[in-house]
């Protein structure tokens, strides 16, 4: 069952976009003219049917962003169109599509969820679950094989974000290279799955499916997996200034939303923003998958106490700035560039993450830093260290922070974990 | 060498299948979005199927060629014209030194594909000379072609007048609406019986805000199964959401309640349910649709899917060309 906005309320947000075109992006410097007045803050739905109409002018505005998103100058929609609505870049060229006079030109709707009895969707919480036992678990007895089209495969290990389902991905994707299966392009290790890209002209849907279940009986518990790692120390600001603008801008603009590191302490039961950073940097974070744009990280903690969970943001927002560190589910992950996204936001680093002109020597094999199980480690820092590298990067003098050749051993790594103190406190 | 009169709306340069093996780095495959017409046209002009040429979105460009070359247009109906004469698609034509090629609004279809004997010279970024206009790589410059530009040619010797044979020209929609073959998932057991029944029944609009990036569908709402109202708080809070996983290309990526069909500059990677999949078979249809045109879609095995991809792999080669 779904909500959605009559006719009436689109008209308005067709209004309001004309005459706020030009005012969509603030800054701190300039703010935006109606922050204050159209946004209740008592208003503090974000799920659904409770939005009052000051709310749903705002999300003409996310569209209107959306459609004039400025993620990258080269970013085009078909037709130069300024908004969605804007149809008359291509009325002209279509004349044989122009029945009448003045057409009304519909607005795609926006629909938000909700259930049978009224309520919102909700999400099952576990605050008092033992995390000791819990790192391990989730996986199915025999993971499910799915097919995306003709030419995709994906292999769902369970349906929770864990490291070991991760390992055992990660640990397939290995056994697919080694067996040089033929017609298999390249894998993808996620989270919980991974995706198979294959030319179906060498191979057939039935027949991977069988190689990929053998691969999957013979592959060796994860226990016996050694990876090539690498571990990356970042310096980063926590509590940062340019993302907590970002989280204003979307708060003023789309929604009310408590600021994401007083989100993540009030979920996680921390004791204040300080502690959460505490907790955030004291681990290593194991990069599970490289996707969404080129080489952003999905990684996850390594050590089990400093595993947070938070949901992502619904909507995404429009805008995250280049560099910002943020989480989403129990994952962390880094924008390697000015991008829309989801992740609760904290911290931002000065490094640079991908290089498509290769400036920097460490990127002479692939233009993405990173490659699945590589580490990361946050180091906390000030602004004058920010802008000390964000200037040696510039002049081209940074030497990345990297120690190459570890080997990752996943038997040593639950050795660790099983001898850990659980009542450490960060 | 040819000069960029007028760019068009988006003419960027393609190869075919585009940049394959950098998926696990976050790079979609890119490539032409209809590889049938494409392929067609560089078989035309004595290139292999898969060399990079020119695909033009909605309106096409004006170039001005510095030598005589043998070039096809193959695709939608742009209007081709050379220094103000119609000249054919689907055929291999000659340009001379100094004339233009013009290309105007597509009457038929949406993209165009110009075919140009010998190949354009440009670099592989990543095995690739397709453009990845998101992160601005690959291509020319990373971007679509500019006013002002000026582009070599390779050079090969190739035979004017050289056709496609009628019955393997695909043909486009004459009414505004697209029958599309999907395959059921991967996710597909998120939505209950209703919301798959509800899928294959309606009729999708295809919305303005539609890039190479995602085909966005306007339509009915889809219901969901418990699995997607009743789950771990690392999926997400929409119904849609899951944990964060690799994408195919073609998928259906339900965001919210909106399908958005994934296709060649698309995630790799994301948090959201994909409950079918548009078979690589199927990708011209998409590529030749027009915003506010409708999708209808039609649900095959996969086994079917990978028989009509073999059947045009067969189709797209010499064999068609009389």
């Amino acid at each position: 069952m779904v909500k959605e906005y009559s006719q009436l309320d689109l008209d308005n947000f067709d209004k309001i976009k004309i005459s706020q075109k030009k005012n969509s992006i603030p800054t701190k410097d300039k703010p935006y003219k109606h922050d204050t007045k159209l946004l209740d803050k008592s208003t503090k739905q974000v799920k659904g049917q409770h939005y009052k109409q000051k709310d749903k002018n705002q999300f003409s505005l996310i569209e209107n962003n959306l459609a004039t998103s400025q993620i990258i100058e080269e970013t085009k929609y078909f037709f130069s169109q300024n908004t969605i609505d804007d149809s008359s870049g291509y009325r002209s060229m279509y004349p044989h599509n122009i029945r009448y006079g003045k057409s009304k030109i519909k607005r795609p709707s926006i629909k938000v969820h909700i259930n049978e009895d009224g309520t919102s969707p909700k999400l099952t919480w576990n605050n008092d679950s033992d995390l000791s036992s819990e790192i391990f678990k989730g996986m199915y007895d025999e993971p499910k094989y799915l097919p995306g089209g003709d030419k995709y495969l994906l292999v769902e290990f369970g349906n929770i974000m864990s490291l070991e389902l991760n390992f055992k991905a990660q640990g397939l994707a290995k056994a697919i290279e080694q067996a040089n299966i033929k017609g298999i392009y390249e894998t993808l290790p996620c989270f919980a799955s991974m995706i198979v890209h294959y030319n179906p002209d060498e191979i057939k849907y039935g027949d991977l499916r069988k190689e990929l279940k053998s691969l999957v009986n013979n592959l060796k518990s994860s226990d016996d997996t050694i990876v090539q790692s690498r571990l990356f120390k970042f310096p980063t600001v926590y509590l940062d200034k340019w993302t907590k603008e970002a989280v204003e801008d979307y708060t003023a603009k789309i929604t009310y939303k408590k600021p994401d590191p007083e989100f993540i302490v009030e979920l996680n039961n921390l004791d204040d923003v300080e502690h959460f950073v505490r907790v955030h940097s004291s681990t290593e974070y194991w990069v599970a998958s490289l996707g969404f744009w080129p080489g952003l990280p999905f990684t996850m903690p390594l050590d089990p106490r400093c595993k947070l969970t938070a949901p992502k943001y619904n909507p995404p927002r429009t805008w995250t700035p280049k560099g910002a560190v943020g989480m989403g589910g129990s994952s962390t992950a880094i924008y390697p560039d000015k991008l829309p996204g989801g992740y609760q936001i904290f911290g931002r680093t000065p490094v640079p993450i991908w290089d498509p002109e290769k400036r920097f020597s460490i990127f002479k094999d692939s233009v993405c830093l990173f490659r699945p199980g590589d580490r990361i480690k946050f180091e906390p820092c000030e602004y004058e260290e920010f802008e000390s590298i964000e200037r040696k990067i510039i002049d081209g003098s940074y030497q990345y922070d990297v120690m190459e050749n570890h080997k990752f051993s996943i038997k040593d790594y639950k050795n660790w974990v099983t001898k850990l103190d659980w009542k450490k406190k960060f | 060498m040819f000069e960029v009169i007028k760019k068009g709306l988006e003419t960027s340069l393609q190869d075919y299948p585009g940049r394959v093996g950098f998926l696990n780095q976050g790079f979609p495959p890119s490539g032409p979005m209809d590889s049938w017409s494409f392929r067609l046209a560089n078989l035309l002009v004595g290139n292999k199927a898969e060399e990079a040429a020119l695909e033009c979105q909605y309106t096409g460009p004006s170039l001005k060629f510095e030598s005589d070359h043998v070039i096809a247009i193959c695709g939608g109906d742009m209007q081709p014209k050379i220094d103000g004469a119609a000249v054919p698609l689907w055929e291999s034509i000659l340009i001379k030194k100094g004339q233009t090629l013009e290309l105007s609004f597509c009457l038929t279809g949406a993209r165009t594909y110009i075919a140009f004997s010998g190949s354009i010279q440009s670099e592989l970024w990543l095995g690739s000379k397709s453009t990845f206009h998101k992160a601005a790589v690959g291509g020319i410059d990373g971007r679509a072609i500019q006013e002002g530009q000026k582009i070599s040619l390779g050079n090969s010797n190739s035979k004017i007048g050289k056709k496609i044979k009628a019955d393997v020209i695909p043909e486009m929609s004459n009414n505004g609406v697209w029958e599309i073959e999907v395959v059921r998932g991967p996710n597909d057991d998120w939505l209950d019986n209703n919301g798959y029944q509800t899928f294959l029944d309606a009729k999708w609009k295809l919305q303005a805000r539609s890039d190479r990036t995602g085909f966005r569908l306007d339509g009915p709402l889809l219901s969901f199964n418990e699995k997607a109202t009743n789950k771990s708080p690392e999926h997400g809070y929409e119904p849609s959401n899951i944990i964060d996983q690799g994408y195919p290309i073609g998928g259906i990526n339900l965001a919210g309640q909106t399908p958005i069909i994934l296709v060649n500059d698309g995630p790799s990677m994301g948090g959201f349910i994909v409950p079918f999949t548009v078979p690589s078979a199927s990708f011209w249809k998409l590529g030749q649709a027009k915003p506010s045109e409708y999708f209808k879609f039609k649900e095959i095995s996969v086994e079917e899917a990978q028989d009509m991809r073999s059947y045009q792999t067969l189709i797209c080669s010499e064999e068609s060309i009389i």
